[in-house]
């Protein structure tokens, strides 16, 4: 009977998470109150400021990841294995930081970004996105459960630090890599307040901010384009869904 | 075998929306009239009047001209730029003009055109007051 309560519950819950998702779906297909594929047709072959916006996402969301990946494995590798005065504090800033809401570091970000002329270009977008403490911690503490073993076996080979984490922590990392790699994305996909306040070229805009503008343009455009922006997220998802659950309980699992 | 289909999904999608990028505008302009367009000229106009003995006089005027077959021909458009999704593109608007006096192939404009205004002379496709259209160069 418990079980049944749970499972009528979770179904319930599940429902109310999907149906946004598949309101939009299906608002994307109606129009003027009769099944229309006039939406997307409104957005593909008439609203081309949607193209540029589009590929400046997939182009900030990316550069950012794999930037992220490269300042956040070493850094995280320093907190799990360095030794030095005053990590247990720095390491608390990091936390405080990761909890601090957007609206707290953005005026900070802006008046940096102004100071050094990168107000209204690409790098005003990538810079800032690309030192998150959240992957730091999250990858910190998941190594707290590598076998620390191989990375002494591979210091004995190499005094390289770079080699050490290439060879010896990265592969142990992977499950939380992919897992840190979806929510970055996904993170810098969904910014919206960035490139609305750091950017007035529109040429340099998100998606996040056409579909945020959506009633500027002529036809029904914002629920097709809702959907396309829901696609690159949802297929990370679909093939980074394996490690997912792994890299987000620290290791615990393996 | 998932992985390698959302891999293929993936690619698909990424490359329908590059085809999109670099086609959408051919396509929508494919659906829209193509017109040729040219600035008015100025032409001499000679009106007679009778002065105040009842004298018959003769005035030159060099004014805005438009090609009477054009005028005969139905409804003016001038080319103007609007503000369409974020961009600026091309559109004919109809303009309402009034016309003087007649010289040759040539009708005065007085009123509804400006010296800078670029008509429509030649459209392949239905024009209607804002449609949008592409320009023939």
């Amino acid at each position: 009977m418990k079980k049944i309560v749970f499972t009528v519950v979770m179904i319930i819950a599940a429902v109310i998470f999907i149906l946004p998702v598949i309101a939009t779906l299906a608002l994307s297909f109606w129009n003027g109150g009769e099944v229309s594929a006039e939406g997307y047709s409104d957005l593909l072959f008439n609203c081309f400021v949607f193209y540029p916006m589009f590929w400046n996402s997939v182009i900030y969301a990316a550069v950012i990841t794999a930037v992220q990946l490269v300042v956040i494995i070493p850094c995280a590798f320093a907190f799990s294995q360095a030794k030095f005065k005053g990590k247990g504090l720095l390491f608390t800033f990091y936390i405080v930081l990761m909890m601090m809401p957007l609206q707290v570091t953005v005026l900070p970000n802006y008046i940096g970004l102004r100071d050094l002329g990168l107000l209204n270009t690409a790098w005003g977008i990538i810079l800032p996105m690309i030192f998150s403490p959240f992957g730091v911690v999250v990858m910190h503490q998941y190594m707290k459960s590598t076998d620390s073993a191989i990375i002494e076996a591979t210091r004995l080979e190499t005094n390289s630090i770079f080699r050490i984490i290439l060879t010896a922590v990265v592969p142990q990392l992977r499950v939380c890599i992919f897992a840190v790699v979806l929510f970055v994305f996904a993170d810098c996909w969904n910014m919206v307040e960035q490139p609305m306040l750091f950017l007035n070229d529109d040429s340099l805009k998100t998606m996040s901010v056409f579909i945020v503008n959506a009633a500027d343009y002529t036809g029904h455009v914002l629920f097709p384009a809702s959907v396309i922006f829901i696609v690159p997220v949802f297929l990370l998802y679909l093939f980074f869904s394996d490690s997912l659950e792994k890299g987000l309980t620290f290791g615990e699992i393996s | 075998m998932k992985k390698k289909a959302v891999l293929i999904f993936t690619l698909i999608f990424f490359a329908v929306m590059l085809l999109l990028t670099l086609t959408a505008r051919s396509i929508h302009n494919a659906s829209i009239p193509h017109v040729s367009a040219r600035r008015l000229t100025n032409q001499i106009f000679t009106e007679e009047f009778a002065d105040e003995n009842g004298d018959m006089q003769t005035l030159k005027r060099y004014s805005l001209a438009i090609d009477r077959e054009l005028y005969e021909s139905g409804n003016i458009y001038v080319l103007t730029q609007t503000l369409i999704n974020g961009e600026y593109r091309d559109t004919a608007r109809l303009a309402h003009i009034e016309t003087g006096a007649e010289a040759g192939r040539y009708i005065e404009v007085i009123s509804g055109l400006n010296p800078i205004d670029r008509i429509i002379t030649d459209a392949k496709g239905e024009l209607y007051d804002g449609c949008e259209v592409v320009v023939v160069k």
